[in-house]
């Protein structure tokens, strides 16, 4: 399918800086149009990576939730639907079924953080969120300014 | 969204501020235009002039009006008030001179304040563009200023009628201030920021003593003059609390270039030397607290610009700050 996604954001970013910001010149335009520039590029570059990280965090998130239901049932009910994240296709899909498993996830934080028994997985709990954080595909916003 | 109605935005500040002039003639605005600076509110920076009897009187000026998305959601009304307050004070603030509270004049709530000189300069303690030993003499400078505003006498500058004393409970009046605008904002669970609130809520320590805390201290909200700190800017997060939670935002490992001088000026410097000038005791533990506490912050102010920007109300583009939890748990020791 071309032009592929990729391209398309290349292209679009290509008019913006080329064609449309050589003529605006007000500052707050101008700012504003440089973050949406850079915003493009960051589309761009990581847009492919979006549903592997979806389908690897599903897969993970919903791993953490079957072993937290199997030792501490009264913090994560075993009951909860856990097995559907392989099946799903599409970005809208796996990010609906991404929402669920984190729900869940941050439902049980409170209980998994005061309940002594449950420190070692509070602590697996964490480690996934590093590992999540590590792989999240999109920085958070622009860069301060230089100076 | 915003630059195409300068021409209305022209009209109506005119209006305004000769609404606020008695017995004056030759009104003047020039340069009207909407700086980029600034993430919460609007700034419109122009200047104005007109006549007193035979005096001819020159301002510059900044108008600071509620954009339609902010990653702060803050009042005008508390924002003047403060900066009145401060006038007495001696602590090196803008002049406020006119506020239109609810928007009726220039359609959202908005404050007028004379533009102070002096440079912007994020990074003006690292840059190496001054002399080490200037750069270090400046940074102490900062902290002083940083000790002078702990130190205020808020009761006597009438600070309490406009502000909430949260007596010792400054520490949990945060965190409850700071969930319930996550709570406002979030856009989808976060379990992330789950795990540091519960932190946060498990260990919030007490205060020695309520302050005027400024709320977002740094570079960046000042101006520099020369080689010495002008003025402090943007007092809009300006609120009653513990002396520490000033103290913790600048000493923020996340914000160490804004801040420090490695080598020179450092977190311990720092502590010591805002503790001699204020007389608080500085407990590691607390002051860690705080600096979560401050990064728990920078999370929900970046999770409101995501909000907004999904909303349309916000014209530069945001991500969850997510990274931003990396810093919190290795503070946390997890």
């Amino acid at each position: 399918m071309r032009p592929t996604m990729p391209e398309q954001l290349r292209g679009l970013r290509r008019i913006l800086e080329l064609v449309v910001a050589p003529g605006v010149v007000d500052e707050y335009p101008q700012t504003t149009l440089q973050g949406v520039i850079r915003a493009l590029e960051m589309l761009e570059q990581r847009s492919d990576d979006v549903v592997p990280f979806l389908a690897w965090d599903n897969e993970e998130t919903a791993e953490l939730l079957r072993s937290i239901a199997a030792r501490h049932p009264d913090i994560v009910s075993p009951s909860l639907p856990l097995s559907s994240g392989n099946a799903l296709v599409g970005v809208v899909a796996l990010d609906r079924e991404n929402e669920r498993l984190r729900g869940a996830l941050a439902e049980a934080i409170p209980a998994l953080a005061t309940d002594k028994s449950a420190s070692d997985a509070h602590a697996a709990v964490v480690a996934h969120m590093r590992e999540r954080i590590a792989r999240y595909p999109f920085a958070s916003t622009g860069s301060l300014p230089t100076r | 969204m915003n630059g195409a109605s300068t021409p209305t935005m022209a009209d109506q500040l005119e209006r305004f501020v000769a609404s606020q002039l008695d017995g004056v003639s030759d009104l003047a605005l020039r340069g009207l235009h909407r700086s980029s600076a600034g993430l919460s509110r609007e700034n419109w920076l122009f200047d104005a002039s007109w006549r007193v009897g035979d005096t001819v009187v020159d301002q510059s000026l900044i108008l600071r009006r509620d954009p339609e998305g902010s990653v702060l959601l803050t009042e005008r009304r508390v924002e003047f008030a403060v900066l009145r307050a401060l006038e007495q004070s001696g602590v090196p603030a803008p002049r406020v001179l006119w506020m239109d509270e609810h928007g009726d004049a220039l359609g959202r709530p908005s404050v007028i304040m004379r533009r102070e000189d002096g440079e912007c300069e994020y990074f003006c303690l690292t840059n190496p563009e001054r002399p080490l030993d200037v750069r270090v003499d400046l940074a102490r400078e900062f902290v002083d200023t940083l000790a002078s505003i702990a130190s205020l006498d808020w009761r006597e500058l009438g600070l309490g009628d406009v502000l909430l004393d949260p007596g010792a409970n400054g520490a949990t009046a945060a965190v409850d201030h700071w969930e319930g605008e996550l709570r406002r904002v979030q856009r989808e669970p976060l379990p992330e920021l789950e795990i540091v609130l519960a932190w946060l809520r498990d260990g919030s320590p007490r205060a020695q003593a309520t302050v005027l805390v400024h709320g977002d201290f740094k570079p960046g909200n000042a101006l520099v003059r020369g080689d010495h700190l002008g003025v402090v800017l943007d007092w809009e997060t300006a609120h009653l609390g513990d002396p520490l939670e000033d103290l913790g935002w600048i000493t923020n490992p996340l914000r160490q270039r804004e801040h420090q001088i490695p080598g020179s000026w450092e977190r311990e410097q720092i502590v010591a030397h805002w503790s001699m000038r204020t007389g608080f005791t500085v407990d590691a533990t607390e002051l860690q607290w705080w600096n979560v506490l401050a990064n728990y912050k920078l999370a929900v102010i970046g999770l409101a610009g995501v909000a907004e920007f999904i909303d349309e109300h916000m014209d530069r583009p945001y991500n969850a700050p997510l990274s931003v939890c990396r810093v919190m748990y290795d503070l946390m020791g997890m």
